[in-house]
């Protein structure tokens, strides 16, 4: 007999495997049929049980099998509803009723079946537990990605905080049952039964209240947020509408506020910071940085940069550049020889005679000559007198002919 | 604690994982909060955070006549100062209605908001409107130029962030959490249309005893 079940099972699972993309089609959708060789193979899937035929032209993947690969893949859809294990926990409550009539009975056979049948319930209830919490946390932890718009995650988020509910009453209800099986178990000496509450309910029901009780607050939490995220985008429409159809309006309005205001309304200001370098300070490290700078510092320009447009610049270039060197023109020269000779005491000198003898003012009318040297003698504070031309003494002005310097 | 995360604060940022996500970490650790507390003290400020996992910021330690006089004056003149951002993000939302909630760390690309704009005429004549309020502005231009104009105003503003230049990639800053404040002031205290009844009542807002963690301490 178990021979025999073995062998359908893998049968079934080698039709399973052979054909494996058919049923990854059947994931996504209807599996729809094609030439004879596909038609074949979704004829041999339909007798194993993996597809249901859905209408004449299209088949659909059996639900227990997209569950079972759902369940391995934390891939669920949206709005996926717990399992309810409310039904369970009333068959097991039920079967264990019926053991113990049949064991007053002295069904004993009978009884061992329900025994059985009890500590595969209790291993069901276990497991739909914690499947269900495997399709809370992928629905969290995804943000209910299984849906794009905010307001599908918000319904899916309030049903899930309504799923989470109902998970949490079918706990309390499978506690209770649970220490009630515990302690009839002991009375009546159904040690495999205890053993089964133990393992398969006590052991876990801390774990489970309290990742239940994560996932509810965090659900209602994120539905918190996210309907006040809603509400929030509400009011940024209405209050924009408002601002554009008063664009161009000026008006201004004082507030009434006091100290109790939403501190956000406050812009931060910034500090500003401005630091100086304490060149006094004998720290080797300051020094060494300060040395560094220096290091690095360019050495001032001596001259302006050529291409200056500033005509200033330009002329304090050239005067920089060329000095201007004191050019003794020949007049000048001729004078401080005149000089030197008038230095010497009880000399008198012609200064017409002077021009002749000297070459140097060959070039020099002898007019501008005894007008410039008569001066200059002057404020050299040596005396000077005029020779005057007699032949012109009749005008009103009386006109020289020569100067005569006397030392 | 990080010379850069002190700096941060006293420029005036909110410091956020998009902003600043070294100095938001360095100011998540609990002995930093507390050495940057003790340096902001003699100022007159103190750190404070936007809800409990928001954006940090440097506040005053005690709201005194002089903050209430600012507040005052630049509510006064919360159209200059923040109605070129508040028109700006009800179109970018408009434009991405479906995905966009306008939180810290959202991606806004500029190339979905010109697709929808070129899909609704009437979106493109709500961009042109705020040609008179953001700056490179000019109708001539593209609409990819206006929505880069747009995008540009709201990162200089400090409420977005450009992370990719040659896609124009933004991501949405936690300042935008202080626009929200603006924007819930000014629905609260002018006569603005009323929320319809689709919209979030308080019994709602109430669920499960959760409260409202707006401007929390740090």
């Amino acid at each position: 007999m178990k021979a025999h079940l073995s062998e359908q099972v893998g049968s079934m699972l080698r039709v399973l495997a052979q054909n494996a993309d058919l049923i990854c089609e059947g994931i996504d959708g209807a599996v729809l049929p094609g030439d004879a060789k596909r038609n074949a193979r979704i004829d041999a899937l339909v007798t194993a049980g993996a597809l249901r035929s859905q209408d004449q032209s299209s088949f659909t993947l059996n639900p227990r099998l997209r569950s079972f690969v759902e369940d391995r893949l934390g891939a669920f859809q949206a709005f996926r509803q717990l399992t309810r294990i409310d039904p369970s926990i009333r068959h097991v409550e039920r079967l264990w009723l019926e053991m113990q009539t049949l064991r007053a009975e002295r069904a004993e056979e009978d009884a061992q079946l329900l025994e059985t049948e009890i500590n595969v319930g209790l291993a069901d209830i276990s497991y739909d537990i914690e499947r269900n919490l495997q399709v809370l946390h992928a629905n969290i932890s995804s943000e209910f990605g299984n849906v794009s718009s905010l307001k599908a995650k918000l319904r899916q988020n309030a049903f899930f905080l309504g799923e989470v509910r109902a998970l949490t009453k079918s706990i309390d209800k499978l506690r209770e049952l649970a220490d009630k099986l515990l302690h009839d178990a002991l009375l009546t000496g159904v040690q495999s039964v205890e053993v089964a509450v133990r393992r398969n309910v006590i052991v876990h029901l801390l774990s489970w209240a309290q990742q239940i009780n994560d996932a509810q607050n965090t659900i209602a939490k994120r539905l918190f947020l996210a309907k006040k995220l809603q509400n929030r985008l509400g009011t940024l429409s209405r209050v924009s509408l408002w601002l554009r159809q008063r664009q161009g309006i000026s008006s201004e309005r004082e507030f009434d506020l006091d100290e109790s205001f939403n501190q956000l309304l406050l812009r931060p200001l910034s500090f500003p910071r401005l630091s100086h370098v304490d060149v006094k300070d004998v720290e080797e490290p300051v020094q060494k940085a300060l040395r560094n700078i220096v290091a690095e510092l360019k050495p001032r320009e001596a001259t302006v940069e050529a291409g200056s447009t500033s005509p200033a610049a330009q002329v304090m270039a050239v005067e920089a550049e060329e000095p201007i060197q004191d050019v003794i023109e020949p007049h000048e020269e001729s004078l401080l020889m005149l000089l030197e000779r008038l230095s010497t005491p009880g000399q008198e000198v012609s200064l017409l005679a002077w021009k002749c003898g000297d070459r140097r003012l060959d070039d020099t009318h002898a007019e501008d000559w005894l007008l410039y040297a008569g001066s200059q003698l002057m404020g050299e504070k040596i005396k000077v007198s005029h020779v005057i031309s007699h032949a012109q003494a009749e005008g009103l002005n009386e006109a020289f002919v020569d100067i005569v310097a006397t030392s | 604690m990080r010379k850069a995360t002190l700096e941060a604060l006293l420029s005036g940022q909110f410091v956020c994982p998009v902003v600043a996500p070294v100095e938001f970490e360095d100011l998540c650790d609990e002995s930093t909060q507390s050495a940057v507390n003790n340096w902001l003290e003699p100022l007159g400020m103190r750190l404070a955070r936007i809800g409990t996992e928001g954006a940090f910021f440097m506040a005053p330690d005690v709201i005194g006549q002089e903050e209430v006089k600012r507040v005052r004056k630049e509510m006064q003149e919360y159209r200059d100062i923040y109605g070129p951002a508040i028109m700006a993000i009800a179109l970018i939302r408009q434009c991405e209605a479906d995905h966009l909630t306008l939180m810290t760390g959202e991606y806004i690309q500029a190339g979905a908001i010109e697709t929808a704009i070129n899909a609704n005429p009437a979106l493109e004549s709500q961009l042109n409107g705020l040609g008179q309020v953001i700056r490179r502005f000019a109708l001539k231009n593209s609409i990819r130029d206006r929505v880069d104009a747009v995008l540009m105003h709201l990162a200089e503003e400090g409420f977005l962030k450009l992370i990719d230049r040659d896609r124009s990639t933004y991501r949405v800053t936690g300042r935008i959490e202080q626009l929200w404040a603006v924007i819930e002031f000014i629905a609260e205290n002018e006569p603005v249309a009323p929320a319809q009844s689709a919209e979030l009542d308080q019994e709602d807002l109430n669920l499960d005893g959760l409260a409202s963690g707006h401007g929390d301490d740090a």
